[in-house]
């Protein structure tokens, strides 16, 4: 309860500073947005329903690159964890690859793909794959010896090891993975939507861009954060608290 | 000697290969009437019944770990040891003797280095759901309920889920947790966790339970409760039982023979039978008399171990 009141009281007072900084006219209103422009540019944007057609797209883009990378991510991460050969030679170079950041893929997605729905998939795909297929990995990584021991000792063999002890046994950090995943797919999607005309939201921010439009800049950053924030903190985070308590691990979820 | 005890053959300690331990085949436990009886005999034991046929078997085992800078550690030394069908043997030891490498072993969930186990006659090859260990940790799957961790075994197996059901309900009942079906592990008290990975345990009705301190983290009370029910449903369902401690006292309540095993490398050091009629509790005084003839024995154990890591140390 004194949580949502001190975030209403910030909020308030974010946008009071806000508004004044923009009423002080320090800088010029074309580099300087303000929270009225704002609203009108997101009003003006569903209006005309090109703000729905950029969250329509670029949903369906990153649920496709998404999914791609869920499944594609959790395979190679299995596969690492599996084998002592793998994890030393290819887990290193996908250690290494990690730490590129997506736009530097925008290059190798054009020259391979062109400019086409498949680059911006692709870009999202390299963003997300990496974080999936390294927490996998963790994940069963982690399972606790002893609950794969009971699981032999109990007569689990081959496959029903996989699906009854090491899969659920790991789900914890494969949430946080998924979780991980989804928030690097997202940001991704944004930087190869930026690459050319494609209708999603990463593309309107260059439009704000190209019109000198402060204003309509803004609001899609606003959208893009609230989404992004939508699935990670709603769904995600009930996803990962729910599965914390059932598993009786303490949960330092706070919501 | 105490007429009660029937100290076996004492091992030399003397360096290289070492006899291996025989037991004296003494009479039939029936037969022995102990000096000190406690108050009337609740009937007969699974012991009592067993045929005298050996279930678990080892000769000539030796387990030794090298680690990854080449170091070489010797586990387990030259055990040869036989276990009777529905025996209740407990193994004490200073901590490091290599009990729960011993358990381990059984359960096939680890090899001998050389030497051969074999169970029931046939060479133990890997885990079986025949054998069944109780880890010290327990590893209760928290992601299933209570019923769900007690199916577990049937499950693996195949039993269709009525049966499953079924079969996991008789033994929550007799470990009094039919309650507590839907719980979840982390619900569940120290004790009640005990109880649920003894039940998912017996649930494939293994010949041989091998425990592994599954009491050691408990308090006393919870101990003394879950004594009298491990012997209640020792005598229902007349597994043999390996069960290692570090609590004498603990290991002459519940042993038909109490294993002695020195410092790394674990070797069997001496053998007790106990004589004492069941029920038994810890505070008996034949109990507590008993514990303490093995406990000095033990100590010297854990002196002798600490001398040689001592001067181990000093000569670096």
């Amino acid at each position: 309860m004194k949580k949502s009141v001190n975030q209403i009281m910030f909020a308030a007072g974010a946008l009071v500073v806000w508004e004044g900084l923009a009423l002080a006219k320090i800088w010029p209103p074309y580099l300087f947005p303000t929270p009225q422009g704002v609203a009108q540019s997101l009003y003006d944007g569903f209006k005309d329903h090109s703000l729905l057609i950029g969250i329509g797209v670029s949903l369906r883009r990153v649920v496709i690159g998404y999914v791609i990378s869920v499944v594609l991510g959790i395979l190679l991460g299995m596969a690492l964890a599996s084998n002592k050969f793998l994890e030393d030679t290819l887990g290193r170079v996908i250690l290494s690859l990690q730490s590129l950041p997506s736009s530097c893929w925008v290059p190798i997605a054009l020259l391979w793909f062109g400019l086409s729905e498949t680059a911006i998939i692709f870009v999202t795909i390299t963003g997300s794959l990496l974080a999936v297929t390294q927490a996998t990995k963790s994940g069963f990584d982690n399972v606790p010896r002893i609950l794969s021991m009971a699981g032999r000792n109990l007569g689990a063999k081959g496959p029903q090891m996989f699906w009854h002890v090491l899969l659920p046994a790991s789900l914890p950090y494969l949430i946080d993975g998924l979780r991980q995943g989804w928030a690097f797919a997202w940001r991704s999607l944004i930087t190869g939507e930026m690459i050319y005309i494609s209708l999603g939201l990463g593309q309107l921010l260059m439009t704000g861009r190209d019109l000198n439009d402060i204003n309509l800049v803004v609001a899609v950053m606003v959208l893009i954060a609230l989404l992004g924030y939508i699935v990670d903190g709603v769904l995600f985070r009930k996803l990962d608290s729910s599965i914390r308590q059932k598993w009786g691990m303490a949960t330092a979820a706070t919501s | 000697m105490t007429n009660y005890v029937l100290d076996l053959f004492n091992r030399s300690m003397g360096g290289g290969r070492v006899a291996p331990v025989e037991i004296v085949e003494d009479e039939p436990m029936a037969s022995t009437k102990p000096a000190l009886m406690a108050s009337a005999d609740s009937g007969p034991r699974p012991a009592d019944e067993s045929t005298g046929k050996e279930s678990i078997s080892l000769s000539g085992v030796f387990r030794s770990y090298t680690n990854s800078r080449g170091s070489f550690t010797p586990a387990l030394q030259n055990i040869d040891l036989e276990i009777e069908q529905g025996e209740f043997v407990c193994i004490v030891g200073p901590s490091g003797c290599g009990k729960s490498t011993l358990l381990h072993l059984i359960a096939g969930l680890d090899r001998p280095t050389t030497g051969e186990i074999t169970v029931d006659g046939a060479p133990v090859k890997g885990p079986g759901t025949d054998r069944i260990l109780l880890f010290q940790e327990l590893g209760l799957f928290p992601w299933l309920t209570v019923r769900q961790n007690v199916e577990f075994g049937l499950k693996m197996a195949g039993v269709s889920k009525d049966e499953r059901r079924d079969r996991a309900r008789v033994f929550l009942r007799m470990v009094h947790l039919s309650h507590f079906e839907d719980h979840y592990i982390h619900q569940l008290s120290g004790g009640m966790k005990q109880r649920v990975a003894l039940a998912r345990s017996l649930a494939l009705r293994p010949k041989i339970l091998l425990m592994d301190e599954p009491f050691a983290a408990l308090d006393a009370q919870t101990r003394d409760m879950l004594h009298d029910e491990l012997e209640r449903i020792w005598k229902e369902t007349a597994p043999t039982i390996v069960f290692v401690t570090h609590n004498v006292r603990e290991a002459v309540r519940l042993g038909d023979r109490v294993l002695l095993m020195s410092f790394r490398p674990g070797r069997i050091k001496k053998q007790f039978r106990i004589h004492l009629n069941r029920p038994r509790h810890v505070e008996d005084s034949d109990v507590a008399y008993l514990s303490k003839e093995i406990l000095g024995q033990l100590r010297e154990e854990i002196d002798r171990s600490f001398n040689a890591e001592y001067s181990r140390e000093e000569k670096r």
